[in-house]
């Protein structure tokens, strides 16, 4: 069988256990109508969900582009004070950040991607929603013909093949943003802890050996100064 | 045009998976069936090295295409059933195996 036949009978087998569960026509549309506002109040509170992790990874990438930066310069001052050692371990450092950075791109991506997903769906639905209340009221105003009752089947029909598709989308972008949470939250841990990346909060060790160095320099110019003005 | 109102074509509703709905000629439908038959072989073989990887991707890829390029995409207010759903172009090739097997459809009772 092909695949897109097994998606839509998967779909179709779904939609009739929600049509065949309802003896009385009206009662279904009323049902349906119900689900609808659940599923758009669900979605709206996804988008905000994935918003908020999308800010959150955004707000991770400045904070280490503001560590590369900072280990930039600790490299240029640690080689003006020839140090190479020093300019060797920031300059790792700072490409351990940069790769870092292009994960969060990714990730920064994908998130964006299901928002856009979301917030279509949000609109699509919306827009099938006001549409199928004003069909609901036509058709409820002469439901009893045989007509109607094949329009309302094709309504909810429609409509629920949207939901079920909404629904699946729904799943996925959870998940991604389950995980992506956890890894925001590794990623946070590892900042807070020091051990990737932030030497930010606290002197580390770097910029103590540049200090030591500048000190050292310091004491050696003054002494020499001094060997000057003796003799 | 030769085309007269008898042998006008049919048109198909293809829906993609969480991007909406498409009305296409019925003559599309022979592209988009031998497109699927080449991704159902890859979901059967169930290999996952890089080089299956890489040609279901492809050829999801040119199964959107198609739909997209030679269907018209249909008004978000109209409620219409598809005839036929195909999945959408970040599908991966495990979430498609279990499509395909009829798994990882979420619970009817959750949504609808």
């Amino acid at each position: 069988m092909s695949f897109s036949n097994r998606l839509v009978n998967l779909i179709k087998q779904k939609v009739n256990k929600v049509i065949d569960s309802h003896e009385d026509p009206n009662e279904a549309l009323d049902y349906s109508a119900v689900k609808q506002a659940q599923l758009i109040q669900r979605l709206r509170r996804d988008i905000v969900e994935v918003v908020a992790s999308k800010k959150r990874l955004e707000m991770q990438k400045s904070r280490i582009m503001e560590n590369i930066n900072k280990l930039g310069e600790q490299a240029k001052s640690a080689v003006k004070a020839g140090r190479d050692d020093l300019a060797r371990l920031a300059l790792e450092r700072k490409n351990a950040n940069l790769n870092q950075i292009k994960e969060l791109d990714t990730q920064i991506m994908t998130i964006q991607n299901e928002q856009n997903k979301l917030e279509n769906a949000e609109k699509r639905l919306s827009a099938k929603v006001e549409e199928f209340k004003s069909r609901k009221e036509i058709i409820k105003a002469k439901y009893s013909s045989a007509e109607a009752q094949v329009r309302i089947k094709e309504s909810i029909t429609g409509i629920s093949e949207e939901m079920s598709d909404i629904g699946m989308s729904i799943s996925r972008a959870e998940e991604k943003t389950e995980a992506m949470q956890s890894k925001a939250m590794a990623i946070d841990e590892m900042i807070d802890s020091g051990s990737l990346m932030d030497y930010t909060n606290n002197k580390d060790q770097i910029e103590v050996e540049l200090e030591k160095t500048e000190i050292k320099n310091q004491v050696e110019d003054e002494l020499a100064q001094l060997k000057s003005s003796v003799t | 045009m030769s085309n007269n109102i008898n042998n006008k074509e049919k048109k198909i509703v293809v829906r993609i998976l969480g991007y909406g709905q498409y009305i296409v000629d019925d003559n599309v439908m022979h592209e988009i069936n031998t497109v699927d038959n080449k991704i159902v072989k890859l979901l059967e073989s169930g290999e996952n090295d890089d080089s299956v990887r890489a040609e279901f991707e492809r050829h999801l890829k040119v199964l959107n295409i198609i739909v997209e390029e030679k269907g018209n995409a249909i008004e978000s207010k109209e409620i219409l059933q598809s005839d036929v759903v195909i999945p959408g172009q970040d599908i991966t090739l495990e979430e498609a195996r279990k499509l395909f097997k009829g798994e990882g459809i979420v619970k009817d009772s959750d949504y609808l």
